[in-house]
Parts: C-alpha cells; sequence; structure tokens
C-alpha cells in the first residue's frame, strides 16, 4: 500500500475537515485551525493546501445551496475520502512510532 | 473526486462592499483560476460580514485588505498550477507590467532632480579658479548641480565682479581679460552664490612651438611653448589645449607630456586663449648601427661615442636622406663645418667633430639649428656608400658623446 506524505498544514487541515465533517467550509477550517494552533492563516495559504489535498485524492468538495441570506453565497465543503482517512492513519502510526520511548512528558532537568 | 467549481457562479455576499466585484476583476485579471478565486472571496467577505458587525467596518475593511495582499502570492501559484495556457500568459503579462511599472517609478524617483544645491565650473578650472588666456570675450559656464549631484538646466545664473583688476563681467556671465590679473567674480542663483577668481592672462601670440625629437621606448617629454602676453612676457599661467594629429605615433598624459609609441611625424595642435600653433614632432626608432637597415627603417637614431682621434665607419643606405649628429654633453664643443661634394673619400667637415661620406653618394650641408647640431641632405645613387665620424683637432673633452639620426626623404 503507498503511503502519502503529508505536509505539516496539510496534516492540520486535513485533521481539521475530519474533526469539522459536514461544516467544514474554508472559513470553519481556518477559524479551527486559529483557535487549536494559535497561528492565523491567509486564506490563500488555506485554499492552496485544500486544492492539494483534492489534487492528492485525499479531499472532496461540492458546493452548498446558496445561504438563506439575501446575495448568499455558496460554501465549498469539503469532505474527507477513504485515501485521506489511511494518510490520517498512517500519519498518527507515524507520529506514534517517533515517539515511543517517550515515556514520560519532557521536563526540563533542573541545574 | 474534484468537482468543477470553474462553472460555479461568482457570488458575494450582499453584506459585503462594493469592493469585492472588483477585487474580483483585478484577481481573475492575473489569470488565477476563477473558482479558486471565488472560494477565496467568498471566504473573507463572509468573516469580512462577521467582522464588520463586531470590530467595526474600519477594522473589517483593514483585515480584509489585508489577507487579500497576504492571498496574492497563493494566487499566482495557483495560476500557474492551474491555469491554462491563456491564463498563464495572461498571468506573465500582469507581472511583466507590475515589474516594469515598478522599475519606471522607480528610475524616475532615482532621477529626478532637486532644487539647485550647488554651483560648479564647468570647465577651464584649476585649483583656486580659472585661467582664462583670452584677448576676446569668453562666457564662463557654472554648472548647477542638485543635492544629488544631478546637473539641471538652469540659464538664470547671474555673474558680477567683486573685486580684483577691473575687467568687464555682463550679468550672464561674459568677461573679458582687458588686462593681466586676478579677479574675483561672484555667480548668483538664489539662494546659491560662489565667488571664484579669474586669471587674466591674456596671450596675444604664441610663438612657434617649433619641433621635437623623440625615441621609441624613451620616458614622456615635454614640448616647450612660449606663450607671449600683452606686456611682451611669456605668460607663465596657461590653459592650454593640446591635441595629436596621429595618436598611433604619439600620445599626451594628462600632464601634457608627450610619449613617443612608434617611429613617425605627426603634428600637434596647441590652442591657448583664442590663439593657435602646432608643434611638429618626429619619433625615431633607436638602433645601435645603421649596418644592415631594412627599407621600412625610415627614422632611426644611434648612440654615437668618439673618443678622441678616433672615428666611425657606418654604411649608408640608398637613396635620399637627412643626416643629424647632436653631441649631448654640454661640454661638446661645437661641430662646425659643412659635409661636400664628390664621389671619393672627402674629409669635408673642419671642426672637432668631422663628418664626411664615401662612395657614390652627394650630401649637402644643411645650416646649423643649434650648436653641437650637425646636419647633412644627402643622395646615395647606388650602395657601399660610406659616413665617417671623426673627434679629433685641439681642446674640448676627451670624448664626444651624442647621437646620429637618419630621416629617410623617398618612399620604399
Amino acid at each position: 500500500m503507498s503511503t502519502t506524505t503529508l505536509g505539516a498544514l496539510e496534516l492540520v487541515v486535513l485533521l481539521a475537515v475530519a474533526r469539522l465533517k459536514d461544516d467544514a467550509y474554508g472559513l470553519a477550517i481556518r477559524r479551527d485551525l486559529a483557535a487549536r494552533t494559535g497561528r492565523d492563516y491567509s486564506v490563500g495559504a488555506l485554499y492552496t493546501t485544500l486544492q492539494r489535498l483534492e489534487d492528492k485524492g485525499l479531499l472532496t468538495s461540492r458546493h452548498s445551496a446558496p445561504l438563506p441570506v439575501r446575495g448568499g453565497r455558496s460554501r465549498r465543503h469539503f469532505t474527507l475520502t477513504g485515501a485521506g482517512a489511511r494518510a490520517l492513519r498512517e500519519a498518527e502510526r507515524h507520529a506514534a512510532s517517533i515517539w515511543a520511548g517517550i515515556g514520560k512528558p519532557l521536563r526540563p532537568r533542573l541545574a | 473526486m474534484r468537482s468543477s467549481p470553474s462553472r460555479q457562479p461568482s457570488v458575494t455576499t450582499a453584506s459585503k462592499t462594493n469592493s469585492a466585484p472588483v477585487t474580483e476583476r483585478a484577481l481573475l485579471a492575473l489569470g488565477g483560476d476563477p473558482a479558486f478565486i471565488t472560494d477565496l472571496l467568498g471566504d473573507l467577505s463572509e468573516e469580512y460580514t462577521y467582522r464588520a458587525a463586531h470590530d467595526g467596518v474600519s477594522a473589517a475593511r483593514l483585515w480584509y485588505v489585508r489577507e487579500v495582499v497576504r492571498s496574492t502570492p497563493h494566487l499566482v501559484w495557483n495560476a500557474i498550477r492551474h491555469g491554462p495556457p491563456s491564463a498563464r500568459a495572461r498571468l506573465a503579462g500582469s507581472i511583466l507590467a507590475v515589474v516594469v511599472t515598478f522599475s519606471v517609478l522607480t528610475l524616475a524617483w532615482l532621477t529626478r532632480n532637486g532644487p539647485p544645491a550647488s554651483l560648479v565650473f564647468g570647465g577651464g578650472i584649476d585649483s583656486d579658479g580659472i585661467v582664462v588666456n583670452n584677448l576676446g570675450p569668453v562666457q564662463l559656464s557654472m554648472s548647477v548641480l542638485d543635492a544629488r549631484g544631478h546637473r539641471l538646466e538652469r540659464t538664470d545664473v547671474r555673474y558680477q565682479r567683486v573685486s580684483g583688476v577691473l575687467i568687464p563681467v555682463s550679468t550672464r556671465g561674459v568677461i573679458k581679460c582687458t588686462q593681466p590679473g586676478d579677479a574675483i567674480v561672484r555667480a548668483s542663483l538664489a539662494p546659491l552664490h560662489r565667488d571664484f577668481v579669474i586669471h587674466c592672462q591674456p596671450v596675444r601670440t604664441i610663438r612657434d612651438a617649433g619641433w621635437g625629437n623623440f625615441v621609441v621606448g624613451d620616458p614622456a617629454g615635454t614640448l616647450t611653448v612660449d606663450a607671449i602676453g600683452l606686456d611682451g612676457q611669456p605668460v607663465t599661467r596657461i590653459a592650454a589645449r593640446l591635441r595629436v594629429e596621429d595618436s598611433t605615433i604619439a600620445t599626451l598624459d594628462s600632464s601634457g607630456r608627450l610619449r613617443p609609441l612608434r617611429p613617425g611625424e605627426t603634428w600637434i595642435d596647441i590652442e591657448i586663449g583664442d590663439r593657435r600653433a602646432g608643434a611638429f614632432v618626429t619619433v625615431y626608432e633607436p638602433v645601435r648601427t645603421f649596418e644592415g637597415l631594412r627599407p621600412d627603417q625610415r627614422l632611426v637614431v644611434a648612440p654615437i661615442r668618439l673618443t678622441r682621434g678616433a672615428s666611425i665607419r657606418w654604411p649608408l643606405p640608398t637613396g635620399v636622406f637627412f643626416l643629424t649628429f647632436s653631441a649631448d654633453s654640454s661640454e661638446a664643443p661645437p661641430t662646425r663645418g659643412f659635409v661636400g661634394l664628390g664621389s671619393s673619400s672627402s674629409p669635408t667637415v673642419q671642426s672637432p667633430v668631422n663628418m664626411s661620406v664615401a662612395g657614390l653618394i652627394m650630401c649637402t650641408r644643411m645650416p646649423e639649428p643649434q650648436p653641437g647640431v650637425l646636419g647633412a641632405y644627402c643622395l646615395a645613387r647606388a650602395p657601399g656608400a660610406t659616413l665617417i665620424l671623426t673627434y679629433s683637432g685641439p681642446g674640448g673633452p676627451n670624448e664626444i658623446v651624442g647621437s646620429l639620426a637618419l630621416e629617410r626623404q623617398d618612399q620604399h
């Protein structure tokens, strides 16, 4: 089985989509990332990453019906694909492997 | 499976300002993917609405502009990766337009002229003023520079004499050196002014600079020029312009010294004030002897060292040529005498240094240009002619040092 290498931003975006489920559209993903990482990613960077994940087949997207307000826009919602879910699982295992053997939280040793 | 968002309509929320469609058109003009732009601007508009309600319109607008600027590199990258050829071409054009515009604006900013900051001389400068050797009117040329050193086109510089010798100075900067001496002249361009010295040294005439002989390989030498002032005395401070007619034969360095380059003759134009003169310069090729001269060696000079009672016999080429012996030592006695005519050996020079010829050759003695110089004009009809130089007679030093020059007149 081939594995897909994920960048740091790709991983957190993919996790956000997985977490937000049906509510995973650009603005919501951005807010989620800002709340969890404390970083204010630009919309352009976010959409570039979403598009790249879609190109890799890890996400799929669809447009919602226009919002029920005057001139309401349709949002583009993203959904995790099976390949995306496998990529997340692979990333989790990879992280666990890296962290293996670190039994206790790392604390600075007092001199 | 990726959807086809490019076929989706471009929409924005009604609460967004009118700048959204404008921004969208501008970004589309860059060549970006329409779907990408629509999604991006849609999110921005939604967030803008939220922020305008909570933080105020001004803060929301500031945030919006900042986000568009931050997203621009991603839009460009998106256009490069996903855009069709036409979009890429449009993007390349847009980037080129931005670069060109930026370059032009930068260039214009760098080359823009500022207000006048300094007055500088336009030419004819020495360390403390301007030397004027002209008898006629002279237009002073003062350049106006801004703080960056750019030359400004200003014609409103005004001039006036402040002190010194009485010479006429017009407000436009035309002066006339009617007498020798220094005058202080002030150039003004409000609020700037600058005083400078006019060294009036009018030159009435230039004594014939005459000629100069140089040898290839020798260090640069000077040409002596006598400029005579209104009082008949030599002018010591001159600003001369020199120009060598054939700079492959000799060149002038920055201090006016002449450096010989190859054998030949050339003319030097000398301009001092409104007077002109010239100097004829001959550059010789150094040789050890006249033996074995090639036909193309037209101007040669050989060192001569003669002890009392000794003589030198050198073969001479055929054809027409000048022979000139010059004694270098100041102790050398005048070499007076003449070179006679003859078809056989005929000692003819009656002086401590005798110059004679032998063989089928005819020579005519030339007038002595100066003591210690002996010249002859010769025609050798057939090979075998010989030059004989002898140092004899009473008095004078034990040895005479000099040079013997040969200058062919016929073309080979």
